[in-house]
């Protein structure tokens, strides 16, 4: 019980959670594995979310599916139809009019008769093939084989498919995971991401200057305009207010932000 | 040995090892689930031509014996080796290429996608973004912002 309410909850958070747990899967039919989906039909509280992703998955993915992708999508809508086959019993007597149930019935049928007109026709051929009509779960593949950025970025510049690839953050989260260990993500999440969780506990803004590393930080590219938004703020806010301590900090900052205009060395930071 | 029968889109028929069928997901899903009789059956590959296929059970029939690979770790793998077999293989125009890599994703077979991915991507590697546009026959894009720009003007 306490593994199936984790798995909704996992399933309901937000995408950073999905993401771990699916990890390093890449194509769909492993993932609808690892999150269980076949089984998710049967639950009520997951059965309208798991009708949009059949949705979106027959509209745009049906045709680039593998093999077993495509199996497990019709399990999935074979299930799915079959739901309201069981019987579902309520208080004393079904719920609804008479009327009601015969428009149900009306729109069943509506369904079945759009259902037996649909045709399948095969595409007319599209010539010789190209790199950019595999499926993007392949093409995903390819980027994730590449450990430059240069690379990445070369690809990108070259081919419009592949540059929207690049601006999912799945390929970069696994280019910071081969590049970095995990140790040093863990450390740079607290520093960048969260700086909540490296500053907990410091009352004093001396103190916070110095566990975030300000006084390095003017130098990296990437920090440099917050930092002097930072500055700007300390100097017109607390100036007169800040500990001895705190202003000879602020003062070490201003001399290095001063004198970044002749070092400042662009390149990338790995 | 037990063997299966694959028909391709054309009609021909490849006879191959069941056990050699079974490196590709789907094939085996095919097998084990359906109740195929090996013996007089056979599986009909509708969206798979014969010049496709026939490379792909070459590639699955000499590695056979190769241990099914774990669960890709992707990027842990030192860039590319390709051994010497896969190289001769891979000496194929890219357009076929991409059709095998397509064929290979629907049969599921991993390894063999690795390949072609490896294969591309060290392509990528040693060409400029013009050479690329080139080999790939791309066509020509205006330059947009990827990511990494956008970090560097940050």
């Amino acid at each position: 019980m306490t593994d199936q309410v984790g798995q909704i909850v996992q399933v309901v958070s937000k995408e950073e959670d999905k993401v771990s747990q699916v990890a390093g899967a890449n194509s769909i039919s492993e993932v609808l594995r690892r999150l269980d989906f076949l089984n998710a039909v049967k639950d009520i509280r997951r059965f309208n979310y798991i009708c949009k992703l059949l949705h979106l998955l027959i509209t745009q993915n049906l045709t680039s599916l593998s093999g077993c992708g495509s199996k497990v999508l019709f399990s999935m809508l074979e299930r799915v139809a079959s739901q309201d086959h069981q019987e579902v019993y309520c208080w004393g007597r079904p719920l609804g009019s008479t009327l009601l149930w015969e428009r149900h019935f009306r729109t069943l049928e509506r369904i079945c008769r759009v259902a037996s007109g649909i045709s399948f026709t095969p595409r007319p051929d599209p010539g010789p093939p190209r790199l950019t009509d595999l499926p993007a779960e392949l093409m995903r593949e390819i980027l994730l084989r590449l450990t430059d950025p240069r690379d990445l970025r070369a690809a990108g510049q070259a081919c419009r498919t592949m540059d929207n690839l690049l601006h999912e953050r799945h390929v970069w989260r696994q280019l910071v995971r081969f590049h970095f260990t995990q140790t040093q993500i863990a450390t740079a999440r607290a520093q960048y991401l969260r700086p909540g969780g490296a500053v907990a506990g410091a009352n004093s803004i001396s103190e916070v200057l110095r566990r975030l590393d300000f006084l390095n930080a003017v130098k990296d590219i990437r920090r440099f305009n917050y930092i002097c938004k930072l500055l700007h703020l300390l100097i017109t806010q607390n100036l007169t207010s800040l500990s001895g301590c705190g202003s000879k900090v602020l003062f070490s900052m201003l001399e290095r932000v001063a004198s970044q205009g002749t070092d400042v060395v662009l390149e990338y930071p790995w | 040995m037990v063997i299966a029968r694959l028909q391709s889109k054309d009609g021909d028929i490849f006879i191959i090892d069941v056990d050699v069928a079974k490196r590709s997901n789907t094939l085996k899903l095919a097998i084990e689930m359906s109740k195929i009789d090996l013996d007089d059956d056979v599986i009909p590959i509708e969206n798979i031509t014969s010049n496709v296929l026939k490379p792909i059970i070459d590639w699955l029939t000499y590695h056979k014996d190769d241990e099914p690979s774990e669960p890709i770790k992707i990027l842990k793998a030192k860039p590319y080796y390709i051994s010497n077999w896969d190289k001769e293989f891979l000496k194929m125009d890219l357009k076929l290429l991409y059709e095998i890599m397509n064929a290979a994703h629907f049969l599921d077979i991993k390894d063999l996608v690795d390949l072609g991915c490896k294969h591309i991507a060290n392509i990528i590697k040693i060409s400029s973004h013009e050479e690329l546009t080139e080999i790939f026959e791309f066509e020509a894009t205006p330059i947009l912002l990827t990511e990494l720009e956008q970090i560097e003007n940050m």
